[in-house]
């Protein structure tokens, strides 16, 4: 997610829904989420569409060849969507 | 609230588009930073605005979304997005105003109906300073909606290439 500003709404967000979250990792654009992703394992991904560098759509094509990322439910986060929504998919399905 | 689009923008759908920008923008501000934006009793002097937040429409649809602001203005949207003193929100203020933008056009696109697969939006930028003109490919003329946050003068505006 390109914005700090839109990755602390969504932290502040899950933390007040009750969400605990032992460890938060930022990325400001698909490919420094996949350096992240190439350190160590996650358990959740958040994703944006709309970001420099590497997108949230070329994002998912890559983070197939993660190790890491495998079986992790990724949350496309988005105003790109009809509806304004969020929608989910799990990197394990993306080889599809 | 939805549009049919019918770009370019004409004196036709001029109206219902301004409409359209104003619902987007009155929506981002009550549900990201929760404050009604309302009407200005009278037109907003534009020379102390002096932060513009920018984003590009490419597609179906191609132009600029912007919002204008003063310094203080992004501050406080800033400090309302993070729920923070604005004091503390200074660092993060140019992401805020960007981020603004970005949801406004975000949610305009998705209001005119049709356009959401076939128009996407880029990245936001934003300029500081009053001395600078913007030469954008647009040939459909522009529509701008004045709004008070929290009573401080803001114009949202969109120009498009037909």
């Amino acid at each position: 997610m390109t914005s700090s500003v839109m990755r602390k709404i969504v932290e502040r967000s899950l933390r007040q829904a009750g969400i605990n979250m032992a460890q938060v990792l930022e990325a400001g654009n698909g490919a420094e989420a996949i350096g992240l992703l190439n350190q160590g394992k996650v358990d959740l991904i958040l994703c944006d569409i709309n970001m420099p560098v590497m997108d949230g759509l070329e994002f998912l094509k890559q983070i197939a060849g993660v190790e890491n990322a495998k079986g992790i439910p990724i949350v496309m986060i988005t105003t790109e969507g009809p509806c304004s929504s969020s929608f989910i998919v799990r990197s394990s399905r993306l080889h599809s | 609230m939805t549009a049919t689009n019918s770009n370019p923008l004409t004196s036709k759908n001029h109206k219902a588009w301004i409409l359209v920008l104003e619902v987007a923008a009155q929506e981002v501000f009550e549900r990201m930073l929760g404050s009604q934006l309302i009407s200005p009793p009278d037109s907003i002097v534009d020379d102390v605005l002096d932060i513009t937040s920018m984003v590009c429409l490419a597609g179906q649809i191609c132009g600029v979304i912007a919002l204008r602001c003063t310094a203080d203005t992004a501050l406080l949207m800033a400090s309302k997005m993070l729920g923070v003193d604005a004091a503390q929100a200074g660092p993060e203020m140019w992401d805020a105003v960007g981020e603004v933008c970005n949801m406004i056009a975000g949610n305009f696109k998705n209001k005119i109906a049709g356009t959401s697969d076939v128009c996407m939006i880029s990245v936001p930028t934003v300029i500081t300073g009053l001395n600078y003109r913007l030469h954008a490919p647009t040939d459909s003329g522009k529509i701008e909606t004045h709004f008070l946050f929290e009573g401080q003068p803001m114009i949202v505006s969109m120009e498009v290439h037909s």
